[in-house]
């Protein structure tokens, strides 16, 4: 049982946010792509927050999104979407999706730590 | 970077008459190439030395933009249309650019080293010369703002990526080289309304090994492999991308699709060449980080831009508002 999925394609970028939000207290699972991030989705269910990544391979992360909401009918878990992409478009791609927040990258945890806090309810 | 930051080119010369040296220096200094001397005419080494000797330059990791020869037998009995045939064969891409002793003497060559010059000149003929750097070493025009701009992107990058670093970055510089630096590189295309081509980082894979060792990267492993090697690759095309794509590409619609052309990619792993099917020159930087702690050897990393399929310069325009956007990376913001 996990509070947080984090989805993305590097090893470094999994690592890095997923050793700070454990730094912090919280449980995380990871996933690879979008398609794994659907998996880890359906298996736990009670994840609070997703931080994905957009480009990936397989399945990006605006589209694991759009099937979070669609296919899985998850209305509820919220989402953050963690890229290099800062193009408005993509973002407003991401918001109708059902995306919650957009951090472009690199990541700061200590910048959004609180606001993580918030969506995970801890 | 400095704001006269210029973008230069590196040239091989090979040239034993002094009178043409000196003009050959004039003429570098004017188009920002920066001349390779090769010591062979200033020697004794042979003739066999001598085109070895052009050969480990090639071999080296010497991005060139040209090789300047001249016609006239040196003192080790090495003449440039000795060298120019097997430089060549060995480096098609490369122009190479014969001096001639007499003006009308570039017809009496043989067929097939007419066919290995690019282009040949007269001392006293130097807007001959001007013109074929113009066509074959500056032939595409490089905005220093792009160049300065990639360069802060990419150091920005290395520094998000990599911890307790000092990066350094040369001059930037044209190269007209297909060489493979390393085992390991990275490819990513970059598109936009105004160019289309790839981005290419370069490196070794024990470079980027020892940089994991090092505890500098957030790669937690004692004992890395290629798997984890790839992952920082991976991480530092895609940070460089991204901020490139936020910083010039984001007020562009992109190529219609249309214009969506295609050409095969080539790669000679016997030769270490790849091919993008474009003889232009490509944008390169090279960069070295260093360990802040001076325990850990330095890593270098090549950068190389190559806008194969389409190129509009006149167009390039950044983004203010991506410059924006550029600045408050990190930040989360809430829909």
């Amino acid at each position: 049982m996990a509070q947080i999925l984090v989805v993305d394609d590097s090893a470094t970028v999994r690592n890095e946010v997923s050793s700070f939000i454990k730094g912090h207290g919280m449980t995380v699972e990871v996933a690879v792509d979008g398609k794994d991030g659907l998996d880890k989705l359906k298996k736990d269910p009670s994840v609070k927050l997703i931080i994905s990544d957009v480009n990936m391979p397989n399945m990006d992360g605006l589209t694991m999104v759009e099937k979070v909401r669609g296919e899985l009918g998850n209305a509820t878990v919220n989402i953050i979407m963690l890229t290099t992409e800062s193009d408005p478009r993509m973002k407003q791609r991401g918001k109708a999706a059902g995306v919650k927040g957009w951090i472009v990258k690199p990541f700061k945890g200590d910048n959004v730590v609180g606001s993580i806090k918030k969506l995970v309810g801890a | 970077m400095s704001e006269d930051t210029q973008i230069v080119s590196k040239v091989l010369v090979h040239e034993c008459n002094d009178d043409a040296l000196s003009v050959l220096k004039k003429v570098c200094t004017k188009h920002n190439l920066v001349g390779l001397k090769v010591s062979t005419g200033n020697n004794t080494i042979g003739l066999k030395d001598a085109s070895n000797e052009i050969d480990d330059v090639l071999k080296s990791n010497v991005d060139l933009g040209a090789i300047f020869l001249a016609e006239e037998i040196d003192q080790n009995g090495v003449s440039g249309t000795d060298l120019c045939l097997e430089i060549h064969h060995t480096r098609p891409e490369l122009p190479i650019f014969l001096r001639v002793s007499d003006k009308d003497s570039a017809e009496k060559f043989p067929e097939d080293v007419k066919s290995a010059i690019t282009g040949f000149y007269h001392i006293d003929g130097i807007d001959a010369l001007d013109e074929l750097i113009n066509s074959y070493i500056c032939s595409m025009y490089y905005p220093v703002e792009l160049a300065n701009g990639i360069q802060d992107i990419s150091i920005d990058a290395f520094h998000n990526i990599i911890n307790n670093s000092d990066i350094t970055c040369d001059q930037p510089y044209l190269v007209k080289d297909q060489i493979i630096y390393g085992e390991l590189f990275s490819l990513i295309p970059l598109e936009s309304d105004w160019c289309r081509g790839y981005m290419m980082l370069q490196t070794t894979e024990n470079e980027i090994l020892e940089l994991i060792r090092s505890g500098r990267t957030h790669i937690n492993s004692t004992r890395p492999d290629s798997r984890d090697t790839n992952s920082v690759l991976n991480e530092i095309t895609n940070m460089i991308w991204g901020g490139i794509k936020s910083r010039y590409f984001q007020s562009s619609d992109g190529p219609s699709e249309a214009h969506r052309t295609q050409v095969p990619i080539i790669v000679n792993h016997a030769q270490k060449h790849i091919s993008f099917g474009s003889t232009e020159p490509q944008l390169c930087f090279k960069y070295t980080l260093n360990d802040e702690g001076k325990k850990y050897p330095n890593i270098t990393l090549y950068q190389r831009l190559v806008f194969n399929l389409s190129w509009s310069p006149e167009k390039f325009a950044e983004s203010d508002k991506a410059v924006d956007d550029f600045v408050d990376s990190g930040e989360l913001e809430m829909f």
